[in-house]
């Protein structure tokens, strides 16, 4: 079967499931951050500039016009016209105004009546002079804005300042906009909605900062790399520097960030509005946080493939003892924050760390069931010979670089933390293991991209692991250990708490065990009541910490004394 | 299994049954455990994706592909697996109960031979009418551990609830001071026969946020034979006030069929004229008259006879009452996929003339499903009743591509479940996934707003 082939989403839940090719449904101009002024995305007048078939009217007079009262036709569409089926009368107005067009020095045609339905306003026969009046649009845009589409409407005209000239009058259904579906009328030209869009977004682009919803550039960014043959570009070129700086530098020396104290010098680097009006090419397209040259090559994703079927096996079962291991090890961290306080800044930052810190919990406690998945999907498929679910803590997590350290069930101390955002981050650590089960997975001919996309998506949780565990840190960081932390004792085999907890997280993993070795839908049952356990309180995983906290003691996990569950090492 | 020979009716809606039910043939052997089903539409091929109900529309000639379970057809729908896995359906639920049914009177005024009520006595089990001690203990109960996101129901039943209606006042207008209190949103749910609605009655329906069922079966004689004791022209001329000025009261008819039937569209047509718009029909499962082996096939084509013309109707731009459909048709598009039938146990509870809180209103009196009183539910009970309960618990719905959408039909009539009744099951959903996909390709427009089961 040929793997092009697609599947087209029905119901809402199918289409909850695909992610389209394409511009995202936000793209469409009703979604746009439009206004009525020269806007941000668009500026919806434009759309009222072709309100009449065959007519392109600009809002405005041929005088100043401060009450915008004026409608001057700019363009006629005499094909369009002659292509409608017109009657001759009306044929030939269109003609006499496309003809007085054509001559430079005719004064222009405006329109002197109005008259159709105004929506909520009502029916009017409405003059120029009378805009803005009581009861009456406020301007000649806001007039037109009002009509219906596809509802008849019929303008009075007449050239500027001409009394004893011609005049002409038309009536014709106001034009619709949008077809059914959303999409623009194609007699829009391209660029037409933003045409009138005037310094917004380069102007403000310059002064709009982080913090301004509407900003959508970077304020800082790492320099383009430069090109040094076989060299590798020291690590100067990987310090941010302010994005907007109207010099990007030489190819061979690095830009120099700016120091807090030359915030001054630094506005003076930058571009000034004008210069971003002439030279906005030159800023550069950001892309994986680097400005980048004329053409990105994404990086090339780098780990060394496993010599065998036995060490991939073996590496992925040790990946889940590390999934089963941090699990713990957030667990007995999250549950040492001293969460009895309230109201105060410290505790807000201590209730923002905990449900985080949960929340990553979850995540490893997921990666552990797509880690089984992917070894029951790899001897489904006849890959390897049989499946047994991967239920065995590691003895020692990565620690990056090559190295380990112990597992252990520690506060969150400072220290702590550090280790977590180690073991987390990027292209390292429980990472790197990944990288290389992927680059096996992918070595390997046949492997359905089911199998491969569970290891892809792990990868990328990982992203959002180290980010959220930096933000820790951060919210913790002015406060001292003492403060957020409970003082806590080590529980021992007679804590009737301790023994509790044991019994619960031993009879997870049996359930776990089991649930896992029937797969689905079998096994569905266990997992669900794995995961009543889980969040049991009282009893439970959740409740028996709970309790081991109220009652001073730390939270730690004793692997049960099973072969199925004994400790795994690194492979 | 076999199919059940069918009852000779028109010519066309025959052919058009038995291409139907000769379609379901063809496709019904499935490998077990099945996670996804194709199917084919008026309007195409289709894959159906049981976890998460999600419908994908594929070229008719990869239906292969996908029945031998091709490994690219299967890489395709990887996406949607992982979403459909996704899906909450394996859990448990843990939610507080948001809906409450008081059994309010324990007699009635007709004398229904299938009533599983007993008339309200439930076998012994409810002598005597509630107290309003009871029912107060009930509303403070449920009130008091309510979800305030979410709506709460207080339901009404018996026998018939308005043999007690000073009680179902007090209740109402307490409810409704109580929930204001606490920043509830109470809404009422009474089940009637309709013949006891005084102007009282009435008022109070148009007043609160009532859905009201009335139990209707049909015309003048299928109703006076079904539900003897009361007049069917006395009834009409009782509900005729509600219906044309139903205030804040959705009024449905519910028509329970027994073995007896013949075909549902001269029903439905007899209770639409009433001026119903909102009509369901319930089959009888257990006890005196309800469905068997045989009867199953002739119900299961008097659906599809009456969907096929209300889905005629619908794809003409047209209103249907008929609420099997069209919550069928809606609940397909949402991509309907529960682990239960309904919310007993869960979200939903029944409570005795003696304050004892049961899983479900037709079980009162049965041990097994008493999971509490008022004073509060007994937890390890109700937890090992929804575990026990659970459609990945039950053996035989495993291999039922219909799980997730049926999941496990009513508690009270599993144990009634057998082949027959499960075939009409599927092949009744099978009509509605090929109708759901015709209609939405059609008249898109219809599944949009309105998230009622009736469009009007």
């Amino acid at each position: 079967m040929d793997a092009n082939r697609k599947l087209h989403p029905r119901n809402t839940t199918a289409q909850a499931a695909v992610l389209a090719a394409g511009n995202p449904i936000i793209t469409g101009l009703e979604s746009g951050v439009g206004n009525c002024f020269p806007g941000l995305e668009c500026d919806i007048r434009n759309l009222e500039r072709r309100f009449f078939p065959h007519l392109t009217v600009d809002f405005g007079g041929p005088v100043v016009d401060f009450d915008g009262r004026y409608i001057v036709i700019v363009a006629v569409n005499i094909e369009s016209a002659r292509a409608a089926g017109l009657s001759p009368a009306e044929l030939s107005a269109y003609e006499t105004i496309s003809a007085d067009l054509a001559v430079p020095e005719t004064p222009p045609w405006i329109v002197n009546t109005l008259e159709g339905q105004f929506g909520p306003v009502g029916r009017l026969t409405l003059p120029r002079e009378h805009l803005g009046s009581a009861n009456h649009p406020a301007d000649a845009w806001t007039a037109v804005r009002l009509l219906p589409e596809r509802q008849p409407v019929t303008l009075r005209l007449s050239r500027f300042q001409d009394p004893g000239g011609p005049t002409v009058t038309l009536t014709a259904p106001r034009v619709a906009y949008f077809d059914d579906h959303g999409a623009l009328n194609p007699m829009f030209a391209v660029g037409e909605m933003t045409q009138s869009l005037c310094s917004p977004w380069t102007h403000d682009f310059r002064d709009c900062g982080c913090y301004y919803w509407a900003s959508n550039h970077p304020d800082i960014a790492k320099p383009q790399r430069p090109f040094l043959g076989e060299e590798e570009p020291t690590a100067a070129w990987d310090r941010p520097v302010p994005w907007l700086r109207s010099r990007k530098g030489s190819i061979v020396q690095p830009p120099t960030p700016p120091t807090p104290e030359d915030r001054r010098s630094q506005r003076a680097q930058e571009m000034n509005h004008y210069e971003i009006n002439q030279r906005w090419q030159e800023l550069g397209v950001v892309l994986d946080d680097r400005e980048q040259g004329a053409v990105y090559t994404p990086s090339i994703f780098e780990a060394i493939p496993l010599p065998s079927l036995d060490a991939l096996v073996a590496h992925i079962r040790y990946a889940a003892g590390v999934e089963l291991g941090v699990t713990l090890e957030y667990l007995a961290a999250a549950y040492s924050l001293n969460r009895r306080l309230a109201g105060t800044d410290l505790a807000n930052d201590i209730r923002a760390a905990f449900a985080e810190l949960m929340r990553v919990a979850f995540g490893e406690m997921k990666h552990m069931r797509a880690v089984n998945d992917l070894l029951r999907g790899l001897a489904e498929r006849g890959f390897i010979q049989s499946f047994t679910p991967a239920l065995q803590i590691a003895k020692e997590l990565p620690a990056g670089a090559g190295n380990t350290r112990p597992l252990e069930f520690r506060p969150l101390t400072r220290a702590t933390m550090a280790d977590f955002i180690d073991i987390e981050r990027p292209s390292a650590s429980v990472d790197g293991l990944y990288s290389r089960i992927l680059v096996t997975l992918r070595q390997i001919p046949n492997m359905p991209s089911s199998l491969t996309s569970i290891v892809e998506g792990i990868i990328a949780d990982g992203t959002d692991h180290f980010d959220t565990f930096s933000f820790i840190q951060e919210w913790l960081r002015p406060h001292p250990e003492s403060a957020y932390l409970l003082s806590l004792r080590a529980a021992n085999d007679t804590t009737p708490e301790f023994q509790a907890l044991q019994q619960g997280y031993q009879q997870l993993l049996i359930t776990l065990y089991s649930g896992y070795e029937q797969g689905l839908p079998p096994g569905a049952p266990d997992i669900a009541a794995a995961r009543d356990l889980m969040l049991q309180n009282p009893g439970g995983i959740q409740g028996g910490c709970e309790a081991l906290v109220t009652a001073g003691f730390a939270v730690a996990f004793e692997t049960p004394n099973d072969p199925r569950f004994s400790p795994i090492g690194r492979p | 299994m076999k199919t059940q020979p069918v009852a000779p009716q028109s010519a066309a809606t025959l052919a058009a049954t038995a291409e139907h039910l000769s379609r379901l043939h063809a496709s019904r052997d499935w490998p077990a455990p099945s996670l996804w089903r194709t199917f084919q539409s008026a309007v195409g091929a289709h894959v159906l994706v049981l976890e998460g109900s999600q419908i994908f529309d594929i070229e008719p000639d990869l239906i292969p592909a996908f029945e031998q379970g091709d490994p690219t057809a299967t890489a395709l729908l990887a996406t949607a697996l992982a979403q459909g896995r996704r899906t909450q359906v394996h859990q448990t639920p843990d939610v507080p109960p948001q809906s409450l049914s008081l059994n309010v009177s324990a007699s009635c005024n007709l004398s229904c031979s299938y009533c599983y009520a007993g008339q309200g006595q439930f076998g012994g089990a409810q002598a005597a009418p509630m107290t309003w001690e009871v029912a107060r203990g009930a509303i403070d109960r449920l009130l008091a551990g309510a979800e305030p996101t979410a709506p709460v129901t207080v339901g009404f039943l018996g026998g018939e609830p308005f043999v007690n209606r000073a009680l179902i006042h007090r209740v109402v207008k307490y409810a409704a001071h109580r929930g204001r209190a606490l920043g509830l949103d109470v809404r009422y749910a009474v089940t009637t026969n309709g013949t006891l609605l005084t102007p009282a009655e009435l008022d109070l329906l148009r007043r609160y946020p009532f859905a009201v069922t009335v139990s209707i079966d049909g015309d003048r004689q299928i109703q006076e034979t079904q539900r003897p004791g009361f007049p069917f022209a006395r009834l009409v001329q009782q509900l005729q006030p509600l219906l044309a000025d139903p205030g804040l009261a959705q009024v449905s008819a519910r028509a329970t069929v027994q073995q007896s039937f013949d075909t549902l569209v001269e029903r439905y047509d007899a209770i639409h004229a009433l001026g119903f718009q909102d009509i369901g029909f319930s089959p009888v499962r257990v006890g005196q008259g309800c469905l068997g082996a045989p009867d199953w096939p002739r119900y299961l084509e008097a659906c599809v006879a009456l969907g096929r013309r209300e889905l005629d109707r619908l794809l003409a731009g047209q209103a249907t009452a008929f609420s099997n459909l069209a919550i069928a048709l809606r609940q397909i598009h949402r991509g309907h996929c529960a682990p239960y039938p309904c919310g007993a146990g869960g979200g939903y509870f029944s409570v005795a003339v003696d304050g004892a809180w049961y899983a479900c209103h037709r079980a009162i009196g049965n041990p097994d499903y008493a999971l509490g009183n008022n004073a509060g539910l007994d937890q390890s009970r109700r937890r090992a009743f929804l575990q026990a309960r659970h459609v990945d618990a039950q053996t035989d719905c495993q291999t039922c591509w219909a799980r997730y959408l049926c999941s496990d039909t009513c508690h009270q009539e599993a144990a009634a479940r057998t082949p027959a009744s499960c075939n009409f099951i599927r092949n009744w959903l099978d009509f509605c996934l090929d109708a759901y996909c015709t209609l939405s390709h059609h008249q898109p427009q219809w599944f949009s707003g309105d998230t009622h089961g009736r469009q009007s």
